[in-house]
């Protein structure tokens, strides 16, 4: 089974097939929230390479307490502050130039609930994105991505009239929000 | 009977991204600051999701040797199988030896050996974990976490590091880790003594082995 195969299935599905030792469920869980995690770990500051460290932290934690895992719906809620604490352990155990970044995490407690509930946010988005036409996503890359396109030179990149940009990204985004809209029920 | 509200989501997108000519968006806000509750919530969502698109949109992932890493904890997934009458006979040979199997170490994200690394270690019945930093060089800093296989994390009574001379060291406790600093270069055992009076014994660890800096 490809990843794609797991796309439609909900967390509580896809823990249980993991549990039978199956990988490409955990290939497909870990492909479902490597974004959340890193999102997370890049947002307390830390370069790549420290957050591929936390990834690799919390996967494991992950791992050993699957089966333990009491709310499986709320997933995203037990990884998001898993991760939290594997940031925070990170920035504790350097020795030097992370005092500064530890003070200010930790004077902003109530900065932190609001990231969370950001990167959280961005991953119900990712989510429902990855099940969107690839020229949706393409489209909305260009215009809403992090160097957003003017219409005329989207319109070029995608090989599609001006005059359609406009009504198209509409449409992505009623996708998008359809899917949304079905996650959350 | 009033007709249903057919204001496409375009209109809004428009409106809010200011692209409508301004005699619409005049009647747009009108027409949102009345009680129609579908463009209500349309817009809500518009406005709480734009901000958080680009972020959606730009996903950093991780690099292919920690996905790597990350996907062969798979196989700690699977259920035990029940062992044959040989597998018995392996497995008490090697309790009675007091070997251990050890999986390579984590590949870690930054490629040198002097910075820090997390590793794994597998036993039987539990695994550990080693997060290895350095300390003042070229000696190492390493904190260790015991889990069961069933998930718990477990705080050793003891951790001892066996030094290649066979003279032993104690780690030092912090909640339910276990921290050895100044660590010099060399290949150890180490060994965590439980509660339950079992003793995990983890051989062949090796600590700031091809460390470039040493």
């Amino acid at each position: 089974m490809g990843l794609s195969d797991y796309q439609d299935l909900s967390d509580p599905e896809l823990i249980a097939i993991c549990l039978r030792g199956d990988a490409g469920a955990w290939a497909a869980l870990i492909a479902r929230y490597q974004g959340l995690l890193f999102h997370i770990a890049r947002d307390y500051g830390l370069e790549t390479a420290d957050a591929e460290d936390v990834f690799q932290s919390v996967s494991l934690k992950l791992c050993l307490h699957l089966q333990e895992l009491r709310e499986r719906e709320r997933l995203s809620a037990w990884l998001a502050a898993v991760t939290r604490q594997e940031c925070l352990r990170l920035l504790r155990r350097r020795p030097t130039g992370s005092l500064e970044a530890l003070r200010e995490v930790a004077d902003d407690a109530e900065s932190a609930a609001e990231r969370l509930l950001r990167a959280e946010r961005a991953h119900e988005i990712r989510r429902s994105l990855s099940t969107l036409p690839e020229i949706c996503r393409r489209l909305l890359t260009l215009l809403y991505g992090e160097t957003p396109l003017p219409y005329a030179q989207a319109a070029e990149r995608l090989g599609l009239p001006v005059g359609s940009i406009g009504p198209k990204r509409a449409r992505c985004l009623e996708r998008l929000k359809k899917k949304i809209d079905e996650n959350d029920d | 009977m009033l007709s249903p509200c057919t204001i496409p989501l375009e209109a809004l997108l428009d409106l809010r991204e200011g692209r409508s000519p301004s005699a619409d968006s005049a009647a747009l806000r009108a027409h949102l600051a009345s009680d129609c509750a579908r463009c209500a919530e349309r817009w809500r969502w518009l406005q709480q999701m734009l901000p958080d698109l680009p972020a959606a949109l730009t996903e950093a992932a991780p690099g292919q040797t920690s996905l790597a890493y990350v996907h062969s904890l798979a196989r700690l997934l699977r259920p035990e199988p029940q062992p044959t009458a040989s597998e018995w006979i392996r497995h008490i040979a090697r309790r009675v030896l007091g070997a251990s199997h050890h999986m390579a170490p984590a590949p870690g994200a930054r490629g040198g050996s002097s910075a820090p690394v997390q590793r794994l270690f597998e036993t039987e019945s539990h695994l550990i974990t080693l997060w290895d930093e350095p300390d003042i060089a070229p000696n190492r800093y390493l904190i260790g976490q015991v889990y069961r296989r069933a998930g718990a994390a477990v705080a050793p009574i003891s951790t001892t590091l066996v030094l290649p001379d066979a003279s032993e060291r104690l780690a030092a406790r912090e909640g339910s880790e276990f921290h050895l600093a100044a660590v010099p270069p060399g290949v150890y055992l180490i060994t965590c003594r439980l509660e339950t009076a079992e003793e995990i014994l983890v051989p062949g660890v090796e600590v700031g082995i091809g460390d470039d800096r040493a």
